[in-house]
């Protein structure tokens, strides 16, 4: 074993990186094996709502650097106790101290529960996200806090709640955002971002609510997954302002929008459109109420 | 609406929004109502109106029957085209 170099001896071990129990195996077989295994091992970590694991885990990687530099990906849930709304500990205590230690870490999707924010956990970490999904809310002061650090994020997923913020010079590589109006007008302006999943929040959809236009980067959106949960705003909000646009994903479909797009068809005619019978490009001049 | 984006080239509809439950339109309706939206889309190569909360499925507008996809990312890879 101690002839085979690690070019051949990586991708070997590299192929059971899903096969835990294998890697448990390969990393107890050996002192050469143990540290290609562990790498696997310990390079993504989802134990969703088994808290005596993640406890385990935690406890392990705060004890050793080493295995602590090999996550690269970590997902976290279920950090506060439903019935109290309190923190669940040992849990929080670890979580944070373990977020600390991981150092390498890439990717973060992290929810306490219901929501609650939390991001205070990220205080006095040192690592450098490539993708962060935040699943809590009313959290936007300190994670822009957390953010204004991270300077290789190419994917967020935030809901943001505070459009006052200055996120001009935060995240100035993101290429992908999952998010609600906010997230939107926070970190567009000025980014190239190509891929957006937009998720609006219950307000967004308030009848008699202003008309919304979206900022002058969605030239660049090539792909858009339009609406989740709690429903999206109307089509006509957005279709203007898509030049580039190659995948489109509704998640519904609203009664008046067939009615528009089946009055656009019988104007036009199905087989001799011309784009004759298209909207003002002014949303304002169009008389449609987006919400 | 559809017919002015115009580099749109994969259109996929998840019907059932998830905090309802109920289709908002049924199969029979989008399959009447769709292909006429989609021969004013001069650039679309594949569709999928057939997504029944997030379950994809396809459906093809050649009349090839609807067939399971494990990996939504596979959908967004177009495999027909129109022409």
């Amino acid at each position: 074993m101690k002839s085979l170099p690690l070019e051949l001896l990586r991708p070997i071990v590299g192929h059971l990186k899903y096969d835990s129990d294998a890697l448990l195996a390969v990393s107890l077989a050996s002192r050469e094996l143990r540290v290609e295994g562990q790498r696997n091992l310990f390079r993504r970590m989802v134990l969703a709502s088994d808290h005596k694991a993640q406890i385990k885990f935690l406890t392990v990687i705060i004890s050793s650097t080493v295995l602590a530099q090999y996550v690269e990906e970590f997902q976290q849930f279920e950090l506060i106790d439903p019935m109290q709304q309190e923190k669940l500990e040992p849990l929080w205590s670890l979580t944070c101290r373990g977020l600390q230690a991981m150092v390498n870490l890439k990717y973060l999707f992290f929810g306490a529960a219901y929501g609650e924010p939390c991001a205070e956990i990220l205080r006095g970490c040192t690592f450098q996200l490539e993708i962060l999904r935040w699943e809590n809310y009313y959290d936007a002061e300190r994670l822009f806090e957390f953010l204004t650090s991270q300077r290789k994020l190419r994917i967020l997923g935030a809901k943001w709640t505070k459009s006052e913020l200055n996120t001009s010079d935060i995240c100035p590589g993101l290429q992908v955002l999952h998010g609600n109006q906010h997230s939107i007008d926070a970190f567009f302006p000025g980014r190239h971002i190509t891929s957006l999943k937009w998720s609006a929040n219950p307000e967004e959809l308030r009848i008699g609510g202003p008309i919304y236009t979206p900022p002058q980067e969605f030239d660049h959106l090539r792909y858009l997954s339009f609406g989740g949960y709690n429903g999206r705003p109307l089509l006509s909000v957005v279709y203007r302002y898509l030049p580039v646009l190659e995948v489109l994903e509704l998640v519904g479909l609203y009664v008046i929008e067939v009615c528009l797009i089946f009055f656009c068809c019988s104007l036009c005619g199905s087989s001799t459109y011309s784009g004759a019978c298209v909207a003002p490009r002014n949303p304002h001049a169009s008389g449609l109420h987006p919400f | 609406m559809l017919p002015e984006i115009l580099m749109l080239r994969v259109f996929i509809l998840s019907n059932t929004p998830p905090y309802s439950g109920e289709a908002l339109l049924s199969l029979e309706e989008r399959e009447e109502f769709f292909p006429h939206i989609f021969e004013l889309c001069n650039n679309l190569q594949y569709i999928d109106i057939n997504t029944e909360a997030r379950q994809y499925q396809r459906w093809l507008r050649d009349g090839s029957p609807p067939s399971d996809i494990s990996d939504n990312d596979e959908v967004l890879i177009p495999e027909w085209n129109i022409s």
